[in-house]
């Protein structure tokens, strides 16, 4: 196992009062491809918020082994997308954290923007307004921002949620490339994907549960009441839906 | 048509549309590209409750409405943040607040309020020389402060959280932003007054936003939209012998108007 880069450490923490996750433990490795399951509601995106620190933990703490560089996909609201700027610049705003104040973007920055966006079909949408995109060509855009900085750990949000089957799969090719040197947490609804790609597996649903090694059985799904989709493979395509089991 | 260009009030005037159209343009683009027009038009109807005290004290209205609007712009942001009332109750409020507040100074002020239409209306006619130094420091600020932090304000204009995630001072931007709208809405009360000030922040971006959707873009279309209506709202008011407020506003309305229609028909 590779050395502990995040310890969270009894975590709770919810919006306005209630809570939504539980005493929450939990260790990312380095170079870890942690893939975060659970049920809608159920804490996925606040535990995210809370480690990367967008949402202060009503207890607890996160403890960064090293100084780290992140990357955020957030999950996608479409409804703000208006304000006019390019693509560019959106995909360029994930360099600030590197830039000191007046310093503006060098030719490197143009050139690494154009690459990602070569690799992400975006290329020609570079001067487009952002507002004008659709929403998989919106979430291409954050993918881009997200990884140009080339950060330690990259935390995804939902990634495909608005791609088409297509991108997918290119995606999850260009993340087994960069988990190479990058450690990745990713919640997805998709445990098809996830049990491909992930190398461990943290189930949330307010209390969280934590499975090395990227099975993802019947008995993570029964005991921990994990309602989420199940793909098995067979001569003939086919998934079975796992009941949640409070509905039984 | 040139001859007026000697008169030393009409040259006041033009100048201090010229510094009006730079900071408007410049703040109005944030407000309009932000979507804070609601909040920015609430500052500046509170800004009145100063305009009042400044009567009533006996001061420069247009400073004590400049503390009032950078108060007010701070409550409504503290007030929203704290998530129990919505921001656009806490505008209403601090709205009307300030108008009451207003009115009230000046009724308990003795005599008679000079030049109170102009704050209300606007007369830009009525532009001191002091008002002068005070929309050139203010101008000069809204322009260095873009020109300077264009991709910190821009980011964090749009999307805070990744601008948080990247280390950027959001806050203080938002803050130091939200304080620059309340200054240029103030320092410019003497244009259209309180009444019509936000159509010189809104209109020409409006329109600017027509043509581009590129935020440095539509500042500088916002600058150039700001300069020719304000200069033909002045001959208008001048030959026409009308407010100049009014007159501004009603160029700007038509040079939107013609624009749309031009979009219009192009898409055919």
């Amino acid at each position: 196992m590779n050395e502990p880069l995040i310890e969270i450490k009894n975590i709770s923490a919810g919006y306005n009062g209630s809570k939504i996750i539980e005493n929450i433990n939990l260790t990312v490795y380095e170079n870890d491809f942690l893939g975060i399951i659970g049920p809608n509601g159920g804490g996925k995106s606040t535990l995210l918020k809370v480690i990367i620190g967008l949402l202060k933990p009503d207890k607890g703490e996160v403890i960064l082994k090293r100084k780290v560089k992140f990357g955020y996909l957030p999950q996608l609201n479409l409804n703000d997308s208006r304000f006019p700027i390019t693509v560019k610049n959106v995909i360029l705003s994930g360099l600030a954290a590197e830039k000191k104040i007046f310093q503006r973007f060098n030719k490197n920055d143009h050139t690494k923007a154009y690459e990602i966006m070569e690799e992400f079909g975006l290329a020609e949408y570079s001067n487009a307004p952002f507002g004008e995109l659709s929403g998989g060509q919106i979430q291409r855009t954050f993918l881009s921002r997200a990884i140009i900085s080339d950060p330690d750990i990259l935390f995804l949000d939902e990634p495909t949620a608005f791609t088409d089957k297509g991108f997918s799969k290119n995606l999850y090719k260009i993340l087994l490339e960069k988990n190479k040197n990058t450690t990745i947490v990713m919640v997805s609804h998709d445990t098809g994907v996830i049990s491909s790609y992930v190398k461990n597996i943290a189930c949330i649903n307010r209390t969280l549960h934590y499975h090395s090694g990227n099975e993802i059985t019947t008995e993570i799904l029964d005991k921990y009441v994990c309602p989420v989709e199940l793909i098995t493979h067979g001569t003939l395509p086919h998934r079975v839906l796992m009941m949640h089991k409070d509905r039984k | 048509m040139i001859e007026i260009l000697s008169y030393t009030f009409f040259q006041k005037a033009l100048l201090t549309a010229l510094l009006a159209s730079i900071s408007c343009g410049i703040i109005g683009s944030y407000v309009v590209s932000k979507r804070i027009v609601f909040i920015s038009d609430g500052i500046t109807h509170a800004s009145f409750g100063g305009i009042g005290l400044g009567y009533f004290l006996g001061l420069n209205p247009i400073v004590t409405a400049m503390v009032f609007g950078i108060l007010s712009a701070f409550g409504i942001r503290f007030i929203s943040s704290k998530g129990n009332i919505r921001e656009d109750s806490t505008i209403g409020i601090f709205l009307a607040l300030g108008m009451a507040v207003g009115i009230i100074f000046i009724y308990l002020t003795p005599g008679y309020a000079p030049d109170l239409s102009s704050y209300l209306f606007g007369n830009i006619l009525t532009v001191t020389s002091n008002d002068i130094v005070l929309s050139s420091a203010i101008t000069f600020i809204s322009s260095a402060g873009i020109i300077l932090f264009y991709k910190e304000i821009l980011f964090v204009a749009f999307d805070e959280q990744y601008a948080k995630i990247m280390k950027l001072k959001v806050e203080l931007i938002n803050y130091s932003m939200i304080a620059l709208v309340a200054l240029v809405v103030v320092v410019n009360i003497r244009i259209a007054g309180v009444i019509l000030i936000i159509s010189l922040l809104t209109i020409p971006q409006t329109t600017a936003l027509l043509i581009s959707k590129k935020f440095n873009v539509i500042i500088i279309l916002s600058i150039i939209i700001g300069l020719i209506s304000s200069i033909a709202g002045l001959y208008l008011s001048f030959y026409l012998n009308i407010p100049s407020g009014a007159s501004i506003v009603f160029s700007e309305a038509v040079i939107f108007m013609t624009v749309k229609l031009a979009y219009l028909s192009k898409r055919g």
